[in-house]
């Protein structure tokens, strides 16, 4: 029941980024109004498959859980290879290590842990491939490590350290970068007390809500970890009996991703505190 | 009127015609590659923008001509661009510039040095702990490494067949000399000097040694101390041998001390393990140790680590047909402070290094008594040209002074206490002045290359040398990757009772290393060859002058398991020295070089490793006979004209360690345990006489020996 509401909430949307009034001007409306004239139909821009593209590969996702097949992840995950080989740039190599931590998601729920692993390894390798990587890839790089975690054997701690220094390096980068504090105060969050964890969860997080999604707007570009940085605030008052805390960060959550699951499912444990 | 009306007419078509024009660009960055998804936007309205497509182009509908086009993008400077007419008459070309480097990224990459890329191995503290050899010791951690040929059982390491001579340990960017604690004659030592508790870095090259450092001429260990503390620890350990207390400080938030110390005894070791350890009578240690980092501004940073030691060792001893006891003292204090200037694009560091020591031997008719001083100062800088190329030169003062005051046996086979001996005094120093340039350049995605110069400013009879290096490597793919290195190298061997002098010793080296990595799986190729010259010091009346060594080493390590872990490693090694014009086999000729090891390592059970070394005996040069000597009622050997043509009985090596680690909220218990040499094999060390050379009975390496201890450590 909790898996398939987890799905609804998917289609219906969440916390999207930015939250300006801001509007984009994609160069394909600008081709289109140009040549709508002309009888020819309009050329499909290359980058087409890049716009919006954080929102096509959750929706891909999405319809691959309903219909247990990946058939969308996979088109997506084919039209990046085509692009990458036309196109030789870094933000290909990142949507796809991004896409395919989703795949790797969705090869968990199917309950298929080695495809899972493949793709996690996939994506790991199309990112470690960047060179001179920026905030934003680092991120990833260590988000997809720390997911990965769970399909090695053995050397977890020493995996950890490699995580550490990729979230170091992207906060060294570019401190104000939401993401890169969110994957800071996540990785924080999952390691043991013993190691260290827990300590730095709430700074990271609260800096993380209070940063915007993306400097510019920008559709190309990833603007994930809003939502996601409330959600684990939240859950980290509440695991440490804040109530007080945990309602006024879910009451902002809400209010700034009205439509997000992940923060909405919190509301049952606040009750009553 | 008319011309009013024509004049507002051509006006406002102007104005109509112009917010029908879209200015057009592309966008690329200094290598002229395009730059996709670069925000494009106007001062005036930074809410409508648009986005380089694939190929760097965009398209942004304007309204005025008074008014600044603002391109950004991640990791590249912002462009403004004031607009004019000829803005629109062609396609703007705007070229962004890298943003360079964040004081803080400068910060974490300046840490690490220039050469890492190159290393043979990086290593952090707990790579140390987790090591099944290391026994917690950051010198014998690499001790397990193919490329390791120690075969003393010492601390001290040795790479590729090199002696230990050749090779340097530099803590902080400052060499330490005599690396290992309870050094005997031989500079053979069972631990190092180094606490682990508070190393950062480990990097280790097994052949072509990074010119930033100098006076090496084999490999190098470079070891970086922690740069930020975790949290407050306070740490009790209790061994067999020893006690210990270890406090790590946080004093402010960038700040923090670790001061520790240890006291060593021998008592309960040598009882347990009574059998094994007949010929030692007894050892000890005190050491205390200080570690300050600071950091002083944004830009500043400050470490200063002192270390001051006393140590005592007595032991039954061989030297020919002479067995008796040998006994050694000696008090080190020694001196490492950093400075370190961060720049926008570099950093600045000077470093520092003063260590004093005095040393006591006894031996039969030997009583020798040294005094070391050394002092150390390098000035270096290294500077980020771009993202792929950095560059760092530097200049280095490097002064040993060697003070021997010794009673040396005039006829050296002669050691007995009533043997002759004669007085010696020698009071020798050197001044080694160099300076160096080092580049580590990504020239593709694929393809890295270094390159290092070094030369020395020669003083009093020094001769002048210049060191070079380059080296190439191919990464495949993300699991694979290829290097080629090469270089000459130039370095001093360290004065000691037998050579009280400061030899030149060069070597020209090259190697090609394979290194494949995938999830659980590392496996690692290397062959090379290396040609020393310069007279290498040793404790045989030999005149070495040179070795040349051709090695191939393979290494396999993979998960087997989550816990379970199994380690091999091979190493081929062919050695050929060259004594007195005549050329031998060296005593480091191994047909085959084994290390294995299975370990288990559960957190919430218990941690086990099972270890292996095996080879062939080392080679010696035989004694054939010997003459009666009247003068001093010894047998003076002959010694074979075929030199390391003795070859002793293989080597074969079996240890078991074993530890429970238990956690109470912020306390935690280690309980360790180890058994070296389990199987009590008899491994040959050496060989002594009777009085007229015709038996003799090996000595040998250690033998089963139980270790065990337990640590406290209170976190707060």
């Amino acid at each position: 029941m909790i898996r398939l509401l987890f799905i609804i909430s998917l289609f219906v949307g969440s916390c999207n980024g930015n939250t300006s009034n801001t509007k984009q001007i994609d160069n394909s409306q600008i081709t289109e109004h140009q040549t709508q004239s002309m009888s020819t139909p309009p050329p499909i821009p290359p980058d087409s498959l890049l716009l919006g593209i954080q929102n096509k590969v959750y929706q891909a996702f999405v319809a691959s859980l309903l219909s247990h097949k990946s058939d969308e992840l996979d088109k997506i995950s084919k039209g990046l290879s085509d692009l990458y080989k036309a196109k030789n740039q870094n933000i290909i190599l990142y949507w796809q290590g991004y896409l395919q931590y989703y795949a790797s998601i969705y090869y968990l729920q199917q309950n298929n842990k080695k495809a899972a692993e493949n793709e996690a390894d996939k994506g790991l390798n199309w990112l470690k491939s960047i060179k001179n990587k920026n905030s934003e890839d680092y991120a990833l790089l260590a988000l997809l490590q720390s997911f990965s975690i769970q399909f090695r054997t053995g050397d977890a701690m020493l995996i950890s350290q490699e995580i550490n220094k990729d979230i170091e390096n992207a906060l060294a980068i570019d401190s104000s970068n939401l993401r890169a504090n969110y994957v800071f105060a996540s990785n924080n969050f999952y390691t043991p007390k013993k190691y260290g964890g827990g300590k730095l969860v709430e700074k990271y997080l609260l800096k993380a809500i209070s940063l915007p999604t993306q400097k510019t707007p920008n559709q190309y570009l990833p603007s994930w970890g809003k939502e996601e940085s409330y959600e684990m605030l939240i859950k980290y008052y509440i695991q440490n009996k804040k109530w007080d805390l945990a309602k006024q960060y879910y009451e902002k959550g809400i209010k700034e991703c009205p439509k997000s699951y992940i923060i909405n499912q919190l509301a049952s444990q606040l009750v009553g505190k | 009127m008319k011309a009013i009306l024509l004049t507002a007419f051509l006006f406002l078509f102007s104005i109509f015609s112009f917010s029908q024009t879209v200015l057009k660009g592309l966008v690329k960055d200094s290598r002229d590659e395009p730059i996709f998804a670069a925000n494009v936007y106007l001062k005036s309205n930074a809410q409508l923008s648009t986005s380089t497509d694939l190929d760097g182009k965009f398209q942004l509908p304007i309204s005025s001509m008074n008014d600044t086009l603002i391109v950004s993008f991640v990791g590249y400077k912002i462009k403004k661009i004031s607009l004019n007419k000829r803005s629109l008459s062609d396609s703007l070309i705007v070229v962004l510039k890298g943003s360079g480097y964040s004081l803080a990224e400068v910060i974490i990459t300046a840490r690490n040095p220039i050469s890492e890329d190159f290393s043979a191995v990086q290593l952090t503290k707990l790579d140390i702990y987790l090591n099944p050899t290391s026994q917690g010791d950051p010198l014998k951690a690499i001790s397990f490494l193919p490329s390791s040929t120690t075969t003393d059982e010492s601390a001290n390491p040795s790479f590729r067949g090199s002696s230990i001579d050749r090779t340097r340990v530099f803590l902080n960017g400052v060499p330490i000399y005599q690396p290992v604690r309870n050094t005997q004659i031989n500079k053979v030592g069972g631990f190092s000097i180094f606490n682990t508790e508070v190393v950062g870095n480990e990097y280790a090259y097994a052949s072509n040694p990074p010119l930033i450092y100098g006076n090496t001429s084999s490999g190098l260990v470079d070891i970086t101390t922690l740069t930020e503390l975790p949290h407050n620890q306070l740490q009790f350990s209790a061994t067999l041998a020893s006690f210990g207390i270890f406090l790590s400080q946080k004093i402010k938030q960038n700040s923090f001390t670790q001061l520790f110390s240890n006291y060593q005894f021998s008592g309960p070791f040598i009882q347990v393990n009574k059998p094994s350890v007949a010929n030692l009578n007894e050892f000890g240690m005190k050491d205390a140790g200080l570690n300050y980092h600071a950091k002083l501004s944004k830009r500043v940073e400050f470490n200063s680590f002192n270390y001051f030691i006393t140590e005592n060792y007595d032991a039954g001893t061989e030297a020919y047909t002479y067995v008796g006891q040998s006994t050694s003292s000696k008090n080190r204090f020694f001196s490492i402070n950093n400075l370190m200037y961060y720049m926008n694009n570099g950093v600045l560091s000077i470093n520092t290094g003063f260590d004093k020591a005095k040393k006591d031997f006894l031996f039969g008719n030997i009583i020798s008594h040294k005094k070391i001083l050394q002092t150390y100062a390098s000035a270096n800088y290294k500077h980020f040209v771009s993202n792929s190329m950095s560059i760092q030169t530097g200049l280095t003062y490097d002064y040993q002074s060697n003070i021997f005051d010794d009673l040396i046996p005039l006829y050296f086979y002669a050691q007995s206490p009533s043997s002759p001996n004669y007085q010696q005094t020698t009071d020798i120093n050197n001044h080694n002045i160099e300076a160096y340039l080092y580049s580590n350049w990504n020239l593709t995605d694929q393809w890295n290359v270094f390159y290092g110069l070094r030369s020395n400013i020669p003083t009093n009879t020094q001769r002048s040398y210049l060191s070079s290096q380059l080296g190439l490597r191919y990464t495949i793919n993300n699991d694979q990757s290829l290097s080629l290195s090469g270089g000459k190298y130039n370095s001093y061997s360290l004065p000691d009772f037998y050579h009280k002098q400061f030899n030149l010793l060069k070597s020209n080296q090259i190697a090609l290393e394979y290194t494949y990595k995938h999830k659980n799986t590392l496996l690692k190729a290397a062959s090379f060859y290396i040609d020393e010259t310069g007279q290498e010091p040793t404790d045989t009346p030999l005149n070495i002058s040179g070795i040349n060594t051709f090695g191939a080493e393979l290494s396999y390590e993979r998960y087997l398991h989550r816990y379970l872990k199994i380690t091999l490693a091979n190493t081929y090694l062919n050695q050929i020295l060259t004594v007195d014009g005549g050329t031998y086999n060296g005593d480091k000729k191994f047909d085959f070089f084994i290390k294995a090891s299975l370990n288990y390592t559960n957190p919430k059970l218990f941690s086990s490793s099972l270890i292996y070394i095996g080879r062939p005996g080392s080679y010696d040069t035989p004694i054939i006979g010997s003459t009666f000597d009247t003068k001093t009622s010894f047998y003076n050997p002959t010694f074979s004209n075929d030199l390391y043509s003795q070859q002793a009985g293989s080597y074969n090596r079996f240890d078991v360690n074993l530890s429970r680690h238990f956690e109470f909220n912020k306390t935690a218990i280690t309980c360790f345990m180890s058994v070296n040499n389990v199987l009590n094999t008899q491994n040959e060390s050496g060989i002594s006489y009777n009085t007229n050379y015709s038996t003799g009975n090996p000595y040998y390496y250690q033998l089963r020996t139980w270790f065990f201890g337990i640590m406290l450590g209170l976190k707060y």
